[in-house]
């Protein structure tokens, strides 16, 4: 094995063990130039680059029916107010800057923006054009803010928006000093326990955000890509050839919104890595970035082999198929009855003699007409398999992404089907109505059952509050230790409300040591009776209630004492 | 990437609409991406192989070396690789061992770390396992090391020569002062006969040269069988030293097994501790034998160990006295000695047995229960703590 890389826990990647080493603060030192130049200048180009590529598409569409709109000039704004947004984020961080400040900031900021929006528009559309405006402008002021300039800088707050939504999503994946847990002995340790998650973002929702606004992004961008190439009216006619040819700003930003996916995800899984200061190797994230370009190229490259044109419609496709595999089967069953027929022609023939003359076949089944071409060229057989490739590939890929979408949604849908759920109901409300009916029959019964007895035990002992005899053995341990806990009570020993009977037993004793050993037995048998199923004897009810006898006599005994204490002290100072 | 069907679906629905090659080739992207995806992060595990390597035998204070060795034998690169090996607490603090690596196709790596043995025992390492998945957070995998491994420590060996043990089975190898014990085949010199010395004892060429009869003279032997017993019964020790004086109690027991074992005696172990790796069994028996694959027997026990609650000391010697021979040794090892455990050591007296007490937790002064154990013909000796069996080297 002298080829395998050894990793000791020193040849292992510096961040994360200094991190663990030295404690919350050393999260920003740990940061190299690597990681800096990807958080302050990689990533801000790319989210701006892939935010752009949607301007651009929508400027071809604008420019498609409008030839003065000025889309170069507010493709590369875009691209700068996109940086802007992303670069005054990182910059208010980093200042600091108190509520008024920071609504200053963006004041100046975006006069500044308006500005840029207004006055860039005339790199376009010349200095001479600029001149007349401003007089216009100067005679009605109004007239500054016209459609387009609101248009324009509404286009730019949107991005401007995203951008910073973006940033700051990618910015909250990264492992904060608060989420690392301190030390027990650290003042901060109290406040990180007590913290709703300790303090822990949730780096999945930032992710899905982040993947909503590329996939949403995603689908505008084609539309507008789409509505650009297309004629619209052809469209609503369905009635538009195919186009082909490599979309730039398309392929570029999924190429970087996959990029950066990937990236989030890395930095979820380093967070989470630093927050456990968990070693790790040094270079995974070079690797990772190679990995992904390397595994989009690959699908790329796959996807670029694929048939991508039909040539002919769907039913006409499914109706060529099915006249084909007709044919072939009606082709199977000739040859078979060709060939028992032949061979009973040759039997014939010996067993007469003479050879049998066959007949003519019947005429050939006609083979099935290729379905007209969609865009009425001739039908060649290779683009006929094309297009079948194409309708089974995305028929696949349709029957696939509708199958487990429900799968994964509609899960608990599936197990709780509808009949079942409405079943359920239905036993619900009888188990309800059926239940209510037995109870309330059942507390009548009891009542009808409990007066009577009641009444005569009232008669035959009026004078007597509970009779300890009728009482359950349970109830009348329950009844001693209650009663010596009265008794204890008015001797200003009450039990204390947060003891519980062993503590009490314990202050109780220390009090009256004569009562400790009775008392003992009470709480244990309480203890007993109250809180297990054991089977109660008798003869234990009978133990209890001698011992039960005893600390009553204790305690009387104490309280004469007591009272006689004053006297005697009294005498003492006579 | 939780709504990429969606996506898919409509991509699929704008490429039809729009009739844009360039579209297709995407949703093929998308597509590809979503499906590769999955399955890399479902199978990037399938052709890794790790394993961890290192001595599962130790003695106290040694620091074994832990080597985990991994290998992607697949095309698929890994991205990532959490490797996570739990441990435990009393030879690895913290109780785990974990990093993060990454393995490009056909790449191997070795992961080092180091346990500290600080105390004896038997500790179960691991699982040791490792997690992996693709790059975009489609998919997680994991697997686990199946094959347990468990590290022994043993007790500390205190080497011991002057420890004196009595016994009465003769023809042994361990010489004694009782002449009754001569051993015939360890001939040390000749005399001049006596009345009563027996006939086949006559030295007939030392007869012939010296001219008067002489017998051979045989140095006495005795061979020391014994059984140790040893107390691991918690409640039988004082609660605040029930540990250290347990391990003292172990020590000792294996310091004995060993020295008399490497005197070539047999020897075996009676203990009423908890074997880790028999739960059901209440007690730990080793019959006695010699050799040095005995004593690995009896130091793995000894590792294993642990303290129970199930079997008083007093039942394991009414238990295993009986499966003594005649005249063996016996050495007992226990927390304190009390009126059960002299009952005990005065029927084994009276049954022929030589009797060894040792004290590593007195709760009595030792000096009445060496009176005591006088009184009933024991030896009694106290080990408070290990520098005590010192007086035995």
């Amino acid at each position: 094995m002298s080829g395998d890389e050894t990793i000791t826990q020193k040849t292992l990647g510096d961040g994360a063990t200094a991190t663990s080493d030295k404690g919350t603060s050393s999260i920003k030192t740990s940061r190299d130039w690597s990681r800096i130049a990807l958080e302050e200048i990689i990533r801000p180009l790319a989210i701006s680059a892939m935010l752009t590529c949607i301007v651009i598409s929508l400027n071809q569409l604008i420019g498609s029916v409008a030839s003065e709109w000025p889309g170069g000039i507010l493709s590369v704004l875009t691209l700068l107010v996109c940086l802007e947004s992303i670069h005054a984020k990182q910059l208010l961080t980093r200042l600091e800057l108190d509520s008024r400040e920071r609504w200053r900031f963006r004041f100046v900021e975006w006069v500044f923006i308006l500005l840029v929006v207004r006055f860039g528009v005339y790199i376009k559309y010349g200095a001479a054009q600029l001149a007349a405006d401003v007089a216009r402008w100067s005679m009605d002021v109004g007239a500054f803010f016209d459609i387009g300039f609101i248009a324009n800088g509404m286009l730019m707050a949107i991005f401007w928006s995203l951008a910073l939504a973006l940033s700051s999503a990618m910015q909250e994946l990264e492992a904060s000093p608060t989420e690392k847990r301190p030390r027990v002995t650290d003042p901060h340790h109290y406040l990180y326990s007590t913290m709703p998650r300790h303090g822990r973002i949730d780096r999945y929702a930032r992710l899905k955000r982040i993947t909503g606004i590329f996939t949403a992004g995603g689908m505008v961008l084609l539309i507008l890509a789409g509505l650009a190439r297309v004629d619209v009216r052809n469209l609503m006619a369905f009635d538009h050839s195919y186009s082909s040819g490599v979309l730039l700003n398309v392929l570029a930003y999924f190429l970087i919104g996959f990029l950066l996916i990937g990236q989030a995800r890395y930095t979820i899984l380093r967070a989470h890595w630093e927050i456990e200061g968990i070693p790790v190797m040094e270079g995974i994230g070079k690797r990772w970035v190679l990995l992904a370009l390397a595994f989009l190229f690959l699908i790329g490259l796959v996807s670029a082999v694929l048939p991508v044109g039909y040539s002919v419609g769907m039913v006409d496709t499914l109706s060529t198929v099915l006249q084909w595999t007709l044919y072939v089967l009606t082709q199977i069953a000739f040859g078979l009855l060709f060939l028992i027929s032949s061979l009973l022609a040759l039997l014939i023939g010996f067993m007469t003699g003479t050879p049998t003359e066959t007949q003519p076949s019947a005429a050939p089944v006609a083979r099935p007409q290729a379905p007209p071409a969609v865009s009425g060229r001739p039908m060649p057989w290779w683009p006929l398999v094309r297009s079948l490739a194409f309708w089974t590939v995305l028929i696949g890929i349709i029957g696939y992404s509708i199958f487990h979408f429900a799968d994964y949604r509609w899960s608990l849908l599936k197990k709780l089907s509808l009949s079942g759920f409405f079943r359920w109901l239905l036993g619900l409300w009888q188990g309800i109505r059926s239940g209510t009916q037995k109870a309330t029959a059942e507390i009548r019964r009891a009542i009808a059952n409990r007066l009577p007895s009641r009444e005569s035990r009232t008669r035959r002992r009026p004078w007597r509050y509970i009779s300890l005899r009728g009482l359950p053995l349970r109830e009348r341990i329950r009844y001693f230790y209650l009663s010596t806990l009265r008794r204890s009570a008015k001797q200003n020993l009450g039990r204390p409300p947060s003891a519980t009977p062993w503590e009490y037993q314990s202050i109780l004793a220390k009090e009256i040591p004569e009562i400790a050993e009775q008392f003992d037995e009470l709480t244990q048998a309480f203890i007993e009776a109250r809180y297990s199923e054991h089977p109660i004897t008798e003869e234990k009810a009978s133990r209890v209630k001698n011992a039960w006898r005893g600390a009553r006599k204790t305690l009387g005994l104490y309280r004469r004492r007591k009272r006689n204490e004053p006297t005697q002290t009294e005498e003492e100072n006579t | 990437m939780p709504n990429l069907l969606i996506f898919i679906l409509l991509i699929t629905f704008v490429a039809l609409l729009f009739r844009i090659e360039f579209f297709f080739y995407l949703l093929y992207f998308f597509f590809g991406m979503y499906i590769l995806s999955r399955l890399w992060g479902q199978h990037a595990l399938d052709n890794v192989i790790f394993e961890r390597e290192c001595d599962m035998r130790a003695f106290i204070g040694d620091r074994l070396p832990v080597k985990i060795r991994i290998q992607n034998r697949g095309f698929l690169p890994l991205p990532w690789l959490r490797v996570h090996d739990s441990l435990p607490l009393g030879i690895k603090s913290p109780n785990f061992y974990h990093c993060v690596i990454s393995l490009l196709p056909f790449e191997k790596k070795v992961l080092e770390y180091e346990l500290n043995c600080r105390r004896r025992g038997y500790y179960p390492l691991g699982p040791l396992i490792v997690r992996g998945g693709d790059l975009f957070g489609l998919r997680n995998s994991e697997k686990r090391l199946e094959a347990p491994d468990a590290l022994w420590v043993y007790p500390k060996i205190v080497p011991l020569s002057k420890l004196e043990l009595e016994a009465k089975v003769p023809f042994g190898y361990v010489r004694t002062k009782e002449r009754i014990f001569e051993d015939p085949s360890r001939l040390v010199g000749v005399r001049d006969y006596q009345s009563g010395d027996s006939t086949r004892h006559i030295h007939w060429k030392a007869t012939a040269a010296t001219g008067t009869l002489q017998v051979k003279r045989f140095e006495p032997a005795i061979s020391i069988e014994s059984q140790i017993f040893l107390n691991l019964n918690r409640d039988e020790y004082t609660y605040t030293r029930a540990t250290p004086a347990s391990e003292t109690a172990i020590v000792t027991a294996a310091s004995i097994a060993s020295y008399l074992i490497e005197k070539r005696q047999t020897v075996g172990l009676s203990c009423n501790g908890k074997d880790p790796l028999a739960e059901e069994a209440i007690k730990i028996t080793v019959p006695p034998r010699k050799g040095e694959a005995h004593r690995m027997h009896i130091l793995d026990v000894l590792a294993r160990a642990e303290l129970s609650e199930h079997l008083s000391f007093a039942d394991l010697l009414h238990q295993d006295r009986l499966q003594l021979t005649w005249g063996s040794t016996a050495i007992i090892i226990s927390g304190h000695a009390d009126d059960a455990l002299f009952d005990n050591m005065l029927l084994m007296k009276r049954s022929g047995f030589h009797v060894m007490l040792i004290l590593v937790d007195s709760q009595t002064p030792f000096a009445l229960v060496k009176q005591r154990a006088e009184d009933v013909g024991v030896t009694a000796h106290q080990v408070w703590q290990e520098r005590d069996l010192d007086v035995w080297r």
